[in-house]
């Protein structure tokens, strides 16, 4: 298997040359509950499409290895962050996640958290950003 | 790549995961889809059917990997189970004790004298060797009756142990010498063929919640445990059958603290076995100071003959409580407190003194003359007899208080 395996990410070989404007595994080592939390926190979504969501609002810089998604997802889901419904309707059987009241409340706490670190280190480093960027 | 490549992968996952069927299923289902749809959406980009296997199966990554995650959060959720019912049960026991504790009556569980153990309800101060009047008390130091009920052992003749039937809700009271009156007050029948005293007297303790116990000077008297009791009587009171029946065995009971104890006949009249009780006199008083005409009359009487009046006189605010002899030794006079020297009838000097007649002092000798007549301190006996503020304290044996208590209760009734 020609990829890399650095904190459960992986790159293929086609997407090394992209390897320069994806996020760092450091980076997204503590804010991936909080990322699925999100994709999660508007409609009932299965794992496949919480991977594709985040890959696109992302702009293909966080891609999430489903051997990472699933344990990710298994954990909530025992936390009661969130919870799952396994339906059939769409022809195939297929589980889909949804997140539930304390993990809303999870949300919120997270996505302030982060706000306000993101904030924080956006001062910091506000100087060293390229102008172009 | 073919389809069965795909199923063996998920065969290896399933069984690095090892964990239940059920939940190996689940994954299982869910990985499939995964696979299925993600291979289905490559195929529809135009990738060859097996590239876009391998590729599925290459971005999930390695089998064990993903077993192991999947496994850590498994036992993640085990660990937590397995906190939760520890702190339950940990939660769960204490709770379980404090509720024991909270129900098990307090005697018992500290260790303490037992709840059937009574506390004498004298209201007078028990601690010193005499009483308020300067009367010694019998049984101060090796008391039989204030010993706890777990310090006497089977020798020691307790015969039955009971709760008092008097409680409340949740705290049992501490038996009292006046429960005992009741019960004893209570009519009975008594048929008795030939049965051990024990399971008598066992029946008696179950059906009165009375404590009893078998002294020894009844044992020296024969009475032990399997004496064989015969006795039937019908509507008497418990204390009348009792007493037929424990009279005929040469034993009678004394009542103190709480328990019903068995003793000898002979020894009933042993201080050490009074029994104190106090009778509420006050209406009979008021009755007698209306109806008896010789009530504030004053008579001789030879100074140091009643062994009464030293303690008793000029206590009450009647001044009262002193003990005579009426008959025609004395004389009454209508000079009161007024001490003289008169001639005895014998032709013998000695000093005589005045004294008022009170209510208190014709009961006190009312029932000195009628009941245990030779058993009064002042006829050589050991009874003692005094009446302050109305309330009449005596020391005697069990017998005559309960005479005294039926005499009184008669004798008020036919004042009325």
């Amino acid at each position: 298997m020609n990829s890399d395996h650095e904190y459960g990410l992986t790159m293929s070989r086609e997407e090394k040359f992209q390897s320069e404007e994806k996020f760092q595994s450091d980076l997204l080592r503590g804010s991936l509950e909080l990322m699925v939390l999100s994709v999660l926190a508007n409609e009932p979504v299965y794992g496949y499409l919480i991977q594709k969501k985040l890959n696109l609002i992302s702009d293909g810089k966080v891609k999430l290895p489903a051997g990472t998604l699933y344990p990710l997802l298994h954990r909530l889901e025992s936390d009661k962050m969130i919870k799952s419904k396994w339906d059939a309707t769409t022809g195939r059987r297929r589980k889909w996640y949804s997140v539930t009241a304390r993990g809303k409340k999870r949300l919120k706490q997270q996505a302030t958290q982060w706000q306000q670190y993101a904030d924080c280190v956006s001062q910091l480093i506000a100087s060293f950003v390229p102008a172009n960027q | 790549m073919s389809n069965h490549e795909f199923e063996n992968y998920l065969a290896l996952v399933s069984r690095l995961m090892r964990l239940s069927r059920a939940q190996t299923a689940l994954i299982r289902d869910e990985l499939r889809d995964h696979l299925e749809t993600r291979v289905s959406e490559l195929t529809e980009s135009g990738v060859d059917q097996n590239d876009a296997m391998r590729k599925a199966l290459e971005e999930f990554g390695d089998a064990t990997v993903l077993a192991n995650h999947f496994q850590s959060v498994f036992q993640l959720n085990q660990r937590r189970w397995m906190m939760r019912f520890a702190t339950f049960s940990i939660a769960g026991t204490f709770l379980a004790a404090v509720l024991v504790m909270a129900m098990w009556p307090s005697p018992a569980r500290f260790g303490a004298p037992s709840s059937s153990i009574a506390q004498e309800e004298n209201p007078f101060d028990n601690s010193s060797d005499e009483d308020l009047f300067g009367n010694d008390r019998p049984e101060q130091e090796g008391d039989p009756f204030l010993a706890d009920s777990s310090s006497v052992s089977p020798d020691g003749g307790n015969l039955a142990r009971v709760e008092t039937g008097e409680t409340t809700e949740n705290e049992p009271k501490i038996a009292t010498s006046e429960f005992i009156h009741q019960q004893l007050r209570k009519p009975c029948n008594l048929d008795f063929d030939e049965q051990p005293f024990i399971d008598v007297m066992d029946q008696l303790c179950d059906e009165y919640k009375m404590n009893v116990i078998l002294d020894e000077t009844a044992r020296d008297d024969s009475l032990t445990e399997d004496e064989l009791i015969t006795i039937h009587v019908r509507n008497v009171s418990l204390s009348t059958a009792l007493r037929l029946m424990l009279v005929s065995k040469n034993a009678t009971y004394v009542i103190k603290n709480g328990i019903l104890k068995i003793i000898s006949l002979d020894s009933a009249s042993d201080p050490c076995f009074f029994s104190r009780k106090i009778f509420d006199c006050r209406n009979l008083l008021q009755k007698i100071a209306a109806t008896d005409s010789r009530v504030g009359k004053t008579i001789q009487v030879a100074a140091g003959r009643p062994s009464g009046l030293g303690p008793g006189a000029g206590i009450g605010a009647r001044g009262g409580g002193g003990v005579f002899r009426i008959g025609s030794t004395y004389q009454l006079q209508q000079q009161p407190e007024k001490k003289q020297i008169l001639q005895a009838p014998t032709a013998e000097k000695s000093e005589k003194i005045l004294m008022t007649i009170t209510a208190e002092s014709i009961l006190e000798n009312l029932i000195k003359m009628t009941i245990d007549a030779d058993g009064w301190d002042d006829t050589n006996g050991d009874g003692t007899l005094m009446t302050v503020s109305g309330f009449m304290v005596a020391n005697q044996t069990q017998h005559t208080l309960d005479e005294m208590e039926s005499f009184l209760n008669e004798f008020e009734s036919r004042l009325k």
